[in-house]
């Protein structure tokens, strides 16, 4: 049996008196590719700098493949990417890869260098003369350069263009592929999670409001599609139920129940299943 | 080599869809026994897909016996389309459901109509043969 | 890691290194110029800056630089802080890049000792560079001045200052979190420092020592005093009034005669020549103090205010 790559318990971080993240408890297995998704402000950035070490709890635990996390104390295992990318712009591309040689205990300088001239960025340019796709690279190729165990991306994508999107996360893909690490990827786009990820967390409001298994989830829901008269006559709690004149759309959660004439049951997309949640809100016992 | 698609938003889960692709690719012969599978990484890579997701289809593709992982070389097609229907014969029958699927879209059916009315004529006929069967 | 802040800070690091470059080369220049163009007899006494045929145009180059140039001067190690110590941190918080630096194998102490040690080390370089080329170039006048003129660009307290401005403005842009804010904080917060140590707290570093005769090199320090016969010392006025001697109507004019017979002996409080490299280490250790305590905030900060 593995241990978990990521447990928290309880963890919470306030700023002054609001809390980005709050009652925050999760087990994600290693080698998952975990996506984070929420609206802004629902505390996506405050969990992967948690997670990153550039934040320390203001309440709970955190640990890292059976370790507790001490912020301040890096944590070698753990790579960091966030939405800019950021790098020492007036480094040349070669001197940003032996700058981070030198801040870094492991490290694969030539993994870093053949990456990088594979993907056909010139050491020698500057990197803040490189397009945001090739910065991108560049900083993706130094988080894996560190051999991670964890590798955490804020919005990696968010800042680039469609082509450079598919060339960065097929590269990250592939990565993960070579090298089994365990990923956690936040984004708002619902819909590209659906491809990268096999486990979803849902933010809203600094608190948890989903957390699974993709496949699980994808299973355990079901849309359900009737005529509104007999709305009453399914059996089970449906997280939304929508009337439009005649007919009525249910989402359920859990078995599927035994349906009443007329009554139809369909797979439902993640998205729609995110966005559902999203709407509900929080499960009512957090809530209250 | 055999290419994957994806498609998001169908309700169908990940790994499920690449499953089906496979199977519906030996069912019509585009894969014979013998043929190596994408590595994960490639699938990986060129469907921008979680690998880990590529490595449950194949895990159940070979649980199913469609597909035998040989470590080192690859992933290998382990059976040939079971119907053992020439391509020739094949082709023929596609044309002519390609020739009503365009009839019926002429007619206004959506693509959802079309999927309803194949699964229940499907299921119709399913039920008759079993009959006759008894 | 020095690599890294070396390759990080280096274009302000020459920049610096050429302004102090510039400025001790000015005084070295100066120097030359002078023993060259002026005879051995003469040269001593061309430093106060006084019009004298024999020093040929040298006081007035001397009294223009004094009068203008004294203030700036006195500011170098603020300008350390405003554009060497107040980056240190404020670049990394300003352009992101501290979501890199401090997500790597390096702690975020060792990090900041690294900035800290390049920095600072050069900072008190350039201070040495600019002391010696103050110090050479004052040297001649020493026979009759001392040392004493010399303090504010002393050896070793001009480089404890020049590690101060650093460390304020490293803790001025750690905490204000840019740039500007801290280069504005390295100024503002250097120049109350340097007038209150340099006129309240300079002179009490060492306790004056009362001397009838004023020696060569002697700095004296407040007014004269007067001491009866019983030892104990009074200012002048109270020694007037105690004697019995109406005040003088013209000031400067004391009646030291008439006190004498009286039986009250002149005093000057003075700091000897002899303590002038004393006062510079105690000066500088005050320096290194208040350099040690921006650090101690800066790098409480950035573990813990910034995390």
């Amino acid at each position: 049996m593995s241990t978990a790559a990521i447990a928290t318990q309880a963890l919470g971080r306030r700023y002054g008196r609001t809390w980005g993240l709050r009652d925050c408890t999760l087990e994600i297995g290693e080698g998952r590719v975990v996506g984070l998704v929420g609206p802004n402000g629902a505390g996506k950035s405050t969990l992967l700098n948690l997670l990153a070490g550039l934040l320390r709890p203001s309440a709970g635990d955190l640990e890292l493949f059976g370790r507790p996390v001490r912020p301040g104390e890096p944590t070698d295992g753990v790579a960091y990417l966030d939405q800019r990318h950021s790098l020492y712009e007036s480094f040349r591309v070669r001197e940003m890869l032996e700058a981070a040689r030198r801040l870094n205990r492991r490290w694969d300088h030539h993994a870093a260098l053949d990456r990088v001239r594979e993907l056909g960025i010139p050491l020698q340019h500057r990197v803040g003369e490189l397009s945001g796709g090739q910065r991108a690279q560049v900083a993706l190729s130094v988080a894996l350069a560190r051999r991670p165990e964890l590798l955490v991306l804020d919005e990696p994508v968010a800042s680039l263009d469609p082509l450079a999107r598919r060339d960065l996360m097929g590269s990250l893909m592939a990565a993960k592929a070579d090298h089994d690490c365990t990923v956690v990827l936040s984004s708002h786009v619902v819909s590209e999670l659906e491809r990268l990820c096999d486990h979803l967390v849902v933010l809203d409001h600094g608190r948890v409001v989903l957390s699974g298994d993709v496949d699980d989830l994808m299973a355990e829901h079901v849309r359900l599609t009737g005529p509104s008269s007999t709305v009453d006559e399914v059996r089970g709690a449906p997280l939304s139920c929508e009337r439009r004149g005649d007919a009525a759309t249910m989402l359920i959660r859990g078995p599927r129940p035994a349906l009443p004439p007329g009554w139809r049951a369909e797979p439902v997309s993640l998205e729609d299943l995110v966005l559902h949640h999203l709407a509900a809100g929080l499960p009512k016992e957090v809530a209250a | 080599m055999f290419e994957f698609r994806f498609e998001s938003g169908s309700g169908v889960p990940p790994y499920l869809q690449l499953v089906r692709q496979v199977e519906h690719a030996v069912r019509l012969g585009e894969l014979k026994r013998g043929d190596r599978l994408p590595t994960v990484k490639e699938v990986a890579r060129q469907l921008v897909i979680n690998p880990n997701t590529v490595q449950k289809a194949y895990r159940e593709l070979d649980h199913r016996g469609i597909v035998r992982g040989r470590p080192g070389m690859g992933t290998f097609v382990a059976r040939d389309d079971p119907a053992g229907v020439s391509p020739e014969r094949q082709a023929q029958l596609r044309a002519g459901f390609e020739r009503w699927i365009n009839e019926a879209r002429a007619s206004g059916l959506t693509a959802a109509d079309v999927e309803a009315l194949v699964s229940s004529v499907l299921l119709r006929i399913g039920k008759r043969s079993g009959k006759e069967n008894e | 890691m020095i690599w890294v802040s070396w390759r990080q800070d280096r274009a302000r690091l020459l920049g610096l290194a050429v302004l102090f470059a510039v400025l001790a080369g000015g005084y070295v220049a100066m120097g030359a110029g002078m023993r060259s163009s002026l005879s051995t007899v003469d040269l001593p006494g061309c430093f106060a800056g006084a019009p004298d045929p024999r020093c040929g145009g040298w006081p007035a180059l001397i009294a223009f630089v004094h009068n203008y140039a004294q203030l700036l001067l006195t500011l170098l190690p603020a300008a350390l802080g405003m554009f060497l110590g107040a980056p240190v941190v404020a670049t990394e918080l300003e352009h992101h890049t501290f979501r890199f630096t401090w997500t790597q194998s390096v702690t975020r102490g060792r990090w900041l000792g690294s900035k800290l040690l390049l920095g600072g080390g050069f900072s008190v370089v350039y201070g040495l560079v600019f002391a010696t080329a103050y110090a050479w170039w004052f040297a001649p006048a020493t026979q009759f001045e001392g040392w004493f003129p010399t303090f504010d660009f002393g050896l070793v307290s001009f480089p404890a200052t020049c590690l101060f401005g650093f460390a304020l403005g490293v803790a001025g842009g750690a905490v204000f979190r840019r740039t500007l804010a801290g280069a504005a904080v390295a100024l503002v917060g250097f120049l109350p420092v340097i007038v209150v140590v340099k006129n309240l707290v300079r002179p009490r570093l060492l306790s004056p020592v009362l001397t009838e005769q004023i020696h060569f090199g002697d700095l004296t320090v407040g007014t004269q005093v007067f001491r009866d016969g019983a030892g104990v010392i009074h200012g002048y006025d109270e020694t007037l009034a105690l004697a019995g001697i109406p005040r003088p109507p013209i000031p400067g004019m004391e009646p030291v005669g008439r006190l004498a017979a009286a039986g009250f002996t002149r005093l000057y409080p003075v700091q000897p020549a002899g303590r002038f490299w004393t006062l510079q280490l105690c000066e500088a250790g005050l320096f290194a103090l208040l350099a040690a305590l921006c650090v101690a905030l800066a790098s409480w900060w950035v573990r813990r205010r910034l995390a």
